[in-house]
């Protein structure tokens, strides 16, 4: 059953993405597509997991500050679109 | 300088045969006489040269050189190497310099590699044919109407093509392997955990793993030895004992057990490549292996796994393009929600668009149990078959492809089309066994067939022994396009 198209809609919100006339025009269909075919997972039946799903595998490292070298983090400011006293700017979060 | 390994190329550089300079000019003219084949994005020439000058003054000095020093690969467009542009594919970076190596660039850069250039892929690795490329489709260098696969497309068609001696891809559900099939070269996938993810672009950070493409078993290995082991800055990364991934490649073969999985060998594969293979399982009982049938009932289920897996981490991983930290925003956005809508809109193409969509869904209040978290149950089914199978037969022979490489456009229209050339290569992924594909021979229209060997995890050095062992025996990897 194809995504309704308010679902799409629904999902670019979501995603922050604006989609254009075409994509909202094929996007139902193909993703409906690919999810119809994913559903599959459902007919597996009959399996739990006593340790639920979490990786055995956990590495935390020592709680202290490690440094990379500051000419890196110059240039990752750098690479926003805007930045002022090693601060990057973005339009307002709030609308006036 | 023509076609060489790189235990050739390295004979070659202290014999002082050629320069190393003079080998990197050869692989730069080279690049550039085939740049139809779109191969690469970016080229470096100029700190090739100067790292080529350097391991040149190492040997007029007289000094011996490292395994890899001096060798000249490139690097898949996906991996962070230091103030070069990397743009994963995507117009979304196409203004982006790196401002750091990749642990694995830094391991390579550290055993003195000469690194010519960064190679096309498909958008953010999404991608089974490099046609979802913003730079354009790369072409297979055995006939320049197909596809090299993806979404390591631009490292296997250099590779294949002799525009280097090896390269480094990234495989996430089959993106070394598949376009190594294609190509007719080495693409070895390793377990997840053994090479660290720090510096590749993340796409499914439960799933990707770094990986070389060469044209012989034992520069893989070599390549494998330069980039494996654990990583400080990857927490996935496993902490293990330092192995010589070179050392079993000699071993005999005669006795291990060989499974054929049954599910892998039926419907939907292409009759001529099934012919080819047939032939090749052939060579290992020739060998001495011992070739058994198994069974993984779950197979069936592994690309809807990773069809609800993967989309559901490129949705996270992804956002963190947002037209501010880096990369491209649109000049359209008129207030905080535009710069994120309509730079992504803008940045992004269609196909990581619908996998971030299908990603967002799995993953939405009221699916997630129904997609996701049953996804996740179902990997552990498959894992789990696959640990028991391995208790009996040392490695998997599969095929890496249902079919040989097919032609541009023909699959581009149909997203569902294209995720089935992965069915055989996901389950490595989602079970997070090692996996090398190698040539083994050519179709009527000559294409490059190749074979898959799957090992259990951890066992690199044993499929390494076992692809070696064919390759020896056979002459597939000496052919060329």
């Amino acid at each position: 059953m194809p995504l309704k198209a308010t679902e799409i809609e629904h999902l670019a919100k979501l995603a922050r993405l604006e989609l254009d006339v075409n994509e909202l025009e094929k996007f139902p269909q193909e993703i409906s597509a690919i999810l119809d075919y994913v559903k599959r997972l459902q007919e597996v039946k009959g399996y739990e997991f006593d340790d639920g799903l979490k990786s055995p595998i956990s590495l935390l490292r020592a709680d202290v500050v490690s440094v990379r070298p500051a000419v890196e983090q110059e240039k990752l400011i750098a690479a926003a679109q805007e930045s002022e006293d090693g601060l990057i700017k973005t339009k307002p979060v709030f609308e006036r | 300088m023509e076609w060489l390994t790189i235990k050739q190329a390295q004979i070659g550089l202290q014999r002082k045969d050629f320069s190393c300079v003079e080998l990197t000019n050869f692989y730069l003219q080279k690049i550039e006489k085939q740049k139809k084949l779109n191969a690469f994005i970016t080229i470096t020439s100029e700190s090739a040269l100067t790292v080529a000058r350097q391991v040149d003054k190492k040997i007029s000095q007289g000094q011996a050189l490292d395994l890899l020093e001096g060798i000249p690969g490139s690097i898949k467009d996906l991996i962070l190497v230091k103030d070069s542009r990397a743009t994963a594919g995507s117009k979304i970076l196409d203004n982006y310099t790196a401002s750091y190596d990749a642990t694995v660039v830094d391991r390579l850069k550290k055993a003195g590699v000469v690194i010519l250039g960064k190679n096309n892929c498909d958008e953010f690795a999404m991608g089974s044919s490099n046609e979802s490329s913003a730079y354009g489709p790369v072409l297979n260098p055995w006939d320049a109407t197909k596809v090299p696969g993806g979404s390591s497309g631009g490292s296997a068609a250099a590779v294949a093509a002799d525009l280097g001696l090896f390269s480094l891809g990234t495989d996430t559900g089959g993106s070394i392997r598949q376009p190594a099939g294609f190509c007719g070269v080495v693409g070895l996938k390793p377990t997840y955990g053994r090479v660290s993810r720090f510096g590749l672009m993340a796409m499914t950070s439960s799933l990707d793993q770094a990986g070389p493409l060469t044209r012989s078993v034992e520069d893989a290995a070599l390549v494998l030895q330069a980039i494996a082991g654990a990583d400080d800055y990857d927490a996935t990364s496993a902490r293990r004992d330092q192995e010589d991934f070179s050392a079993n490649l000699n071993k005999s073969i005669k006795g291990m057990r060989l499974g054929l999985p049954k599910e892998y060998w039926q419907d939907g594969l292409n009759g001529e490549v099934k012919e080819v293979l047939q032939q090749a399982i052939d060579k290992y009982r020739e060998l001495g292996a011992e070739i058994v049938e198994v069974e993984l009932p779950h197979t069936a289920y592994a690309l809807a796994v990773y069809y609800i897996i993967m989309p559901a981490e490129v949705s996270s991983n992804l956002a963190r393009f947002d037209g501010i930290r880096y990369g491209r925003a649109s000049s359209k956005a008129k207030n905080l929600w535009e710069v994120y809508a309509k730079s992504r809109a803008e940045g992004f193409g269609s196909e990581a668009k619908r996998r971030i969509m299908i990603g967002t869904y799995v993953l939405s209040a009221g699916y997630q149990a129904a997609y996701y978290t049953q996804a996740r149950k179902v990997q552990k089914v498959i894992k789990q078959e696959y640990q028991e199978v391995f208790k009996n037969v040392d490695a998997l022979l599969t095929p890496t492809s249902p079919t040989v490489a097919f032609g541009l456009g023909e699959k581009a229209s149909d997203p569902l089309t294209m995720y089935l050339s992965d069915i055989y290569t996901v389950s490595a992924n989602i079970a997070g066994l090692c996996g090398i594909s190698i040539p083994a021979g050519l179709s009527k229209d000559n294409l490059p067939i190749g074979l898959q060997i799957l090992g259990a995890p951890w066992t690199e050095s044993k499929i390494l022994n076992l692809a070696y062992q064919f390759e020896q025996a056979t002459t597939h990897h000496n052919q060329h396009p």
